[in-house]
């Protein structure tokens, strides 16, 4: 009768195990986890890396290279591009002195520091789109409508982010739907709004949103944040209230509006 | 005679259950640690706490020429009535003039930008009330001025790097200290803080006591915030109807009847706010 019972709860332990093992998506291993399992040699055998692993490798340079090993280059490209952006935060905070110690900065400072190492340093130069806020506020409701439309299929962040700007120039956003407060944008907002909106897009579409990702350092490097902050609660301590808001607001949109059919 | 199989039902329950257990433990974990898909956080803007919030501090010396002008309801004809009072030259006098030059500007020559944002209810109110207040105001009133070189050297004795220069640093960090503990006026304010900042002489364990101090970067971004803060404060003209708080909510968009410190609270991000009014608190309280 006792063996029975202590038989059973050895197994009971065993199946608990086993439940917690069981299953789950790739996106449920903490940062700390992946770090080392991905720090292999270039080529190791049977693994190839994916943009998770990317944005959390320690050895980010192994992990890039698997990557681009066997991804489609128009992927490896953007997310070199994800990757130079991180890293190019190091030289940004050097050149405007934000370089001295600083206990908001320096754990997501020093991790780019260690996962940037053996990458070329990034370019200053960062292209962009050729957008440009105009002088005057245009009125043509045939251009009004294609900027809509094009915006309607943007997904990736360079291709919104001037479709949001030409349809903010063209005065052809429903901002007294976007915002509850029918608030209006200034150029200038408009299009720190949308870039914000456009880098939370993509680190939810690579997985690469939580704690000790690239997209996080990059965010907690350049504006300062708590420990253990992930990408929208980096973008919550650095943005104002009323930014946040504005985001939030922007990207509930768009998703929703996106999804739905043109009209 | 022993019965091994009755108690197999029992051994069958309790491992089906510690399987569910185990899988429990695990999705609650994967929700844990897992990135959000989507940005679903619902900001809600708490008000700042009551000690951020020194506007009632009835130990503050108003300064009320400042005063007369920041909440006036005529601003020109309150502007007249100042130049007949101080020396044409007195950089009090050209500090109010640029004062009410930048916050008239927004309604009286609107940019481009400026004209977009127009219909936002949220700085509608607030456009308003400006328009009301600086009606009357001619063209040389909204033009940048162009003081004279009396009126130059009268303002340059009042900058405490001015006068490290031309005396010595502990010269400097004197009126700095002196500008800190009585003036009302924005330029000087933020001029004395930077000047102090730069010299590493402002009080920074003093200032951000029970936190860790920010880098230095962040605090030069706040300074312009605290320096207006000051001002307010020390003019009574930090409510709803001060010259500030119309300027400030008309380029940003405020709820009715906000004040210049929820207007701070609002547009800035939560650091840059809180160092802006430990800034103002140990100037005010000292």
């Amino acid at each position: 009768m006792r063996a029975w019972v202590v038989g059973t709860l050895l197994l009971a332990v065993v199946a608990v195990m086993l439940g917690l093992r069981s299953g789950g998506p790739q996106q449920a291993i903490s940062a700390s986890e992946i770090a080392p399992a991905v720090a292999r040699p270039i080529g190791s055998e049977g693994h190839q890396a994916t943009s998770f692993e990317v944005f959390h490798a320690r050895d980010l340079a192994a992990a890039l290279s698997r990557y681009a090993a066997q991804a489609p280059p128009r992927d490896v490209r953007r997310l070199r591009t994800e990757v130079d952006a991180a890293c190019r935060v190091l030289a940004l905070l050097e050149q405007d002195g934000r370089n001295p110690p600083d206990s908001r900065r320096d754990a997501a400072r020093r991790e780019l520091q260690k996962r940037c190492a053996d990458l070329p340093v990034p370019s200053l130069y960062v292209p962009v789109g050729d957008t440009r806020m105009p002088p005057e506020e245009l009125s043509d409701p045939v251009a009004a409508a294609a900027a809509l439309a094009q915006l309607h299929g943007a997904m990736q962040p360079e291709v919104l982010v001037d479709a949001w700007l030409e349809a903010f120039r063209l005065d052809a956003l429903p901002q007294h739907r976007i915002f509850p407060d029918q608030r209006r944008l200034l150029p200038a907002e408009a299009e720190a709004l949308i870039r914000v909106v456009a880098d939370w897009r993509e680190c939810t579409r690579l997985n690469a949103c939580g704690p000790g990702s690239l997209f996080a350092l990059r965010v907690c490097a350049l504006n300062g944040c708590e420990a253990g902050s992930d990408v929208q609660s980096a973008w919550h301590q650095a943005l104002s209230p009323r930014d946040y808001e504005s985001v939030l607001a922007i990207h509930a949109w768009l998703t929703n509006w996106q999804a739905g059919p043109m009209q | 005679m022993t019965r091994p199989w009755p108690m197999l039902p029992i051994a069958a329950l309790v491992l089906i259950i510690a399987m569910l257990l185990g899988n429990h433990l695990r999705m609650q974990w994967t929700s844990s640690t897992a990135p959000p898909a989507t940005p679903t956080t619902v900001l809600v803007l708490a008000e700042p706490a009551e000690e951020h919030w020194p506007l009632s501090n009835s130990s503050i010396p108003i300064d009320s020429t400042t005063m007369t002008v920041r909440r006036a309801a005529d601003i020109r004809g309150a502007l007249e009535a100042t130049r007949r009072q101080l020396d044409a030259d007195s950089p009090m006098l050209s500090s109010l003039a640029e004062e009410a030059r930048v916050a008239c500007s927004i309604v009286r020559r609107p940019d481009a930008s400026a004209r977009r944002v127009e219909s936002d209810p949220n700085r509608r109110v607030w456009l308003d009330q400006l328009l009301r207040r600086c009606a009357g105001l001619i063209d040389t009133d909204l033009a940048p001025p162009s003081p004279s070189g009396s009126a130059l050297e009268m303002w340059n004795q009042q900058l405490p790097l001015v006068a490290a220069l031309r005396t010595s640093i502990d010269a400097g960090e004197e009126l700095a200290q002196q500008h800190l503990a009585r003036s009302a006026d924005p330029r000087l304010l933020a001029e004395s803080l930077r000047f102090l900042l730069d010299q590493e002489r402002l009080p920074l364990a003093q200032i951000f006591r029970g936190v860790a101090p920010p880098s230095r970067v962040d605090i030069e971004a706040a300074l312009i915030f605290a320096a207006d803060w000051i001002g307010c404060l020390r003019s009574d003209s930090c409510a709803a109807d001060g010259l500030w708080t119309l300027y400030t909510c008309a380029q940003f968009g405020c709820p009715d009847g906000s004040d210049l410190p929820r207007a701070y609270y609002r547009i800035l991000p939560a650091q840059q706010y809180e160092i802006a009014w430990r800034l103002v608190r140990w100037a005010t309280r000292r």
